[in-house]
């Protein structure tokens, strides 16, 4: 009896656990968002002409080095886009040398874990092998997790004009400094896919999205929780087909790299790299105007650096 | 008394077997090469045996040595090789476990009428347009869906919630697989047959095997005439009854001293239970020939079989040639998106068992086994998803795990000009029409662009499908959020055409910007 008593208390344990874990507890509060703007550095970099490390180790030297980001001990959320189930030479999702560098640097200025994920579109094990990214993660001694099933995403509100709720990964509500490191890329529904569309992979229902004002809703969450640290990745820039592109031919190699703090701005700049005007761009405009960062190029002190 | 080494053998053996077999059925991660889910494949009696009239080779003659190896030992297969067979043999090891002592089998009626009935009846409905019966009585399949339908989610699941609580403590090493829906009908068919198997497990041994699979009635009938076969000894014999206590089978009549091989599923028990040595197997003597015991019910039995047998070659001759003149009118009726590599629908409905090897290995999940969607005749069968998931375009998973070559095997460069059936748009449906805001999921997710986005209205772009160049894989149905119907699915083809290849605009590659355009 002794036996079937204690299945019997395990089993109803582990049904009020899986219970408890199922009621949605008080809603996340947002995270601090954004880093401060450090005095006298630039508000965006621009770096051209090298590989993706060594242009990624220039522009944040110019912004006075990663110490200022990332502190001893710190949780580190790095967040590629890792969409779609290609190669890197297709450029649909960020360089996976970038990715390691990025990792690999974390560490060095003594973050305690480094985490990276993507709520990719194509079956994730496959995204993650195939980009290249997991095994460069892997190498420079971070962490993959997953960002396939929906018990990982936390309730929110969103302080938006449609958005007011979604889903957002356990680790970004967590985390103490969040990277954004999307991959530039003309998309067929956001017209560009920067930093703020890069996003999309941290909450759960992007359906909700393409169903309600798809562009409005990606505006809405860029105030969510700003990226301490946008890094677009334009070594490889998919200029049409996008977001998954067909084939290498849709690909131009600009080896270029912009970071910013400020993710409209970061955006804008990548946008006119890809020949487009950032007020033509619905989502760009829209988070100019609700004040999340400032399309307004000319307005910053902007560092171009050519290596 | 020298110990007879066949049973022991026959159990290392089978264990391998129906290892590999349970490991191919179960693996929800895709860890398990193809080669290995294919080799242990080849040896699969029924399996083998579609393949070959489907397109002879020896790539496909597995059955053949099945054949042959009945003809020199008796229904080997039965308990080496065939995995429903060695479940059984489990099942009754289990229970041997819990009564803690030797289950004492009886002697079994042979269920003749019964079985060769089963055999008659399977190999007229393989040709029936109405029903297929293999889903029902190949033992192949039949196993693969029990593990399929109930320990695959149950791992899968097990996995999965493992995962998720280490995930609550950041340990993220255990990977969450895709989890697909739950379909009762196949589910049910299964969870039934498998409990009617224990049942008659326990009550009769491997009754289903000697009564009803038309598997084991075949290599049975040929077993009659095996080369090596089991004999009492009329002089060592004490009538004692021990050999038949063992027999799973139930076909020892120690009091004649007598064993119909036809029904021995070849365990060979029986030769270590013997305490006399009494009963052996070996090469049969010339005294035991076929002729003078040759009764008309067993002619009529041969009769049936070969008629049976040239039945089946005829028929799949005729229908393989008539393959190729057949007008292909497309059907009306609507009928489910069929995996690449299965070529033609009728095909696919005539070859494919429904064991569900494909629907375990498909990593996006989005085969799954229907129901009615394919009529009666295509129960059971597997079929595309799409609001489920959509085909990988990089996948060639499923045609490389297929046993009996339903879906055939592509290289991946074709299977990406495969066209399975074509999107089709309802601008009706379609956000974009209805509420005049952007969107493009179906555009975003379709791998070769046939799906494009094109100038509507306010600046905004619109879907717009290019049949030409479309797959069929079901990307931009599945990513398409409208509710509750979709703007935009694919309209199945019954014969899967040939694709044109997207069109490559290349760009200059090296364009690395003078100055910075900002």
């Amino acid at each position: 009896m002794e036996r079937r008593n204690f299945i019997k208390n395990l089993t109803l344990g582990a049904l009020v656990g899986s219970l408890a874990a199922k009621i949605p507890g008080a809603i996340a509060s947002p995270a601090p968002a954004g880093s401060k703007p450090i005095a006298g550095a630039p508000d965006l970099v621009a770096v051209k002409g090298g590989e993706p490390a060594f242009m990624f180790d220039k522009a944040i030297e110019a912004l006075g080095g990663l110490k200022n980001f990332v502190k001893r001990g710190q949780k580190v959320v790095v967040k590629p886009n890792i969409g779609w189930d290609v190669p890197p030479e297709r450029a649909a999702n960020t360089h996976p040398e970038l990715i390691g560098h990025i990792v690999k640097r974390c560490l060095e200025a003594g973050a305690a874990e480094v985490f990276v994920f993507d709520n990719t579109c194509d079956n994730w094990l496959k995204c993650y092998s195939n980009s290249g990214i997991e095994e460069a993660v892997k190498k420079a001694g971070g962490k993959m997790v997953p960002g396939n099933e929906e018990r990982y995403y936390k309730p929110v509100n969103v302080p938006g004009r449609v958005l007011k709720n979604t889903s957002v990964h356990e680790l970004i509500l967590n985390c103490d400094v969040f990277i954004n490191v999307p991959v530039l890329k003309h998309h067929s529904s956001a017209d560009v896919s920067i930093a703020m569309k890069n996003l999309m992979g941290i909450i759960w229902d992007r359906r909700w999205w393409h169903r309600n004002n798809l562009h409005q809703c990606i505006a809405d969450f860029a105030g969510f929780r700003k990226p301490d640290l946008n890094i677009i990745d334009a070594y490889r820039v998919m200029m049409k087909n996008g977001p998954r592109g067909v084939s290498e031919a849709d690909v131009k190699i600009m080896k270029s790299l912009i970071v910013s703090t400020d993710i409209v701005a970061a955006d804008a700049a990548a946008t006119k790299l890809l020949g487009n005007e950032p007020s033509q761009i619905a989502h760009i405009r829209l988070a100019h105007e609700m004040k999340i960062g400032t399309m307004d190029l000319a307005s910053l002190n902007i560092q171009r650096i050519t290596v | 008394m020298k110990k007879n080494k066949l049973a022991a053998l026959r159990r290392s053996t089978g264990l391998l077997f129906f290892l590999l077999f349970f490991l191919s059925f179960a693996d929800f991660s895709g860890i398990m090469p193809e080669w290995l889910i294919r080799a242990p494949g080849y040896l699969q009696f029924i399996p083998s045996f579609l393949k070959f009239f489907h397109g002879p080779s020896l790539i496909a003659a597995g059955f053949l040595i099945i054949l042959l190896l009945s003809f020199l030992y008796g229904r080997v297969y039965c308990s080496w090789i065939c995995p429903l067979g060695i479940l059984q043999d489990l099942m009754g090891r289990l229970k041997r476990i819990k009564k803690k002592k030797t289950i004492h089998y009886r002697p079994l009626p042979t269920y003749k009428t019964l079985k060769y009935s089963v055999l008659g009846l399977v190999i007229l409905l393989l040709f029936s347009e109405f029903i297929r019966p293999l889903p029902f009585t190949d033992p192949y399949s039949l196993f693969g869906r029990i593990i399929h339908q109930i320990i695959f989610p149950a791992l899968l699941l097990a996995n999965n919630y493992v995962s998720g609580v280490l995930a609550g403590f950041e340990i993220y090493y255990l990977k969450p697989y895709p989890v697909a829906g739950f379909h009762w009908t196949s589910f049910g068919f299964s969870v039934i047959f498998f409990v009617l198997l224990v049942f008659l497990t326990h009550t009769m041994g491997r009754v289903y095997c000697t009564a009803w699979c038309p598997v084991g009635t075949v290599l049975g009938w040929v077993s009659r005439f095996s080369l090596f076969q089991i004999h009492i000894s009329s002089d060592r014999c004490t009538t004692c009854g021990l050999c038949a206590k063992t027999c799973k089978a139930g076909c020892i009549d120690y009091k004649n001293k007598s064993v119909d091989f036809e029904r021995c599923v070849a365990c060979f028990n029986c030769l270590n239970a013997c305490p006399s040595g009494g009963i052996y197997f070996q090469k049969k003597s010339l005294t035991f020939s076929v002729i003078p015991d040759f009764k008309p019910s067993r002619r009529q039995h041969l009769w049936l079989i070969t008629a049976g047998t040239g039945g089946i070659i005829i028929t799949s001759k005729v229908a393989l040639a008539s393959e190729l003149h057949k007008a292909m009118v497309p059907s009306p009726k609507y009928h489910p998106v069929f995996p690449p590599g299965a070529q033609r629908l009728d095909r696919f409905n005539a070859i494919c068992t429904a064991c569900h090897l494909c629907v375990s290995a498909c990593p996006t999940r989005v085969l799954r086994p229907s129901f009615l969607e394919y009529g009666l005749k295509g129960l059971f069968q597997p079929m595309m998803d799409y609001h489920a998931s959509f085909c990988n375009y990089e996948c060639t998973r499923c045609g490389e795990v297929c046993p009996t070559g339903a879906i055939t095997r592509l290289p991946i460069k074709q299977k990406k000009i495969i066209q399975l059936g074509v999107a089709a748009f309802q601008k009706l449906n379609c956000v974009v029409f209805t509420e005049e805001t952007a969107c493009g999921a179906c555009s975003e997710h379709c791998p070769t662009k046939a799906v494009h986005m094109v100038p509507f209205k306010k600046g905004l772009l619109i879907p717009e499908v290019n049949e030409k160049i479309c797959i069929g894989c079901g990307a931009c149905e599945y990513a398409c959020p409208t509710l509750p119907h979709k703007a935009i699915y694919v309209k199945a083809h019954p014969l899967h055409l040939e694709a044109f290849k997207p069109e490559e605009e290349r760009l200059d590659k090296e364009a690395i910007p003078e100055e910075f355009p900002f």
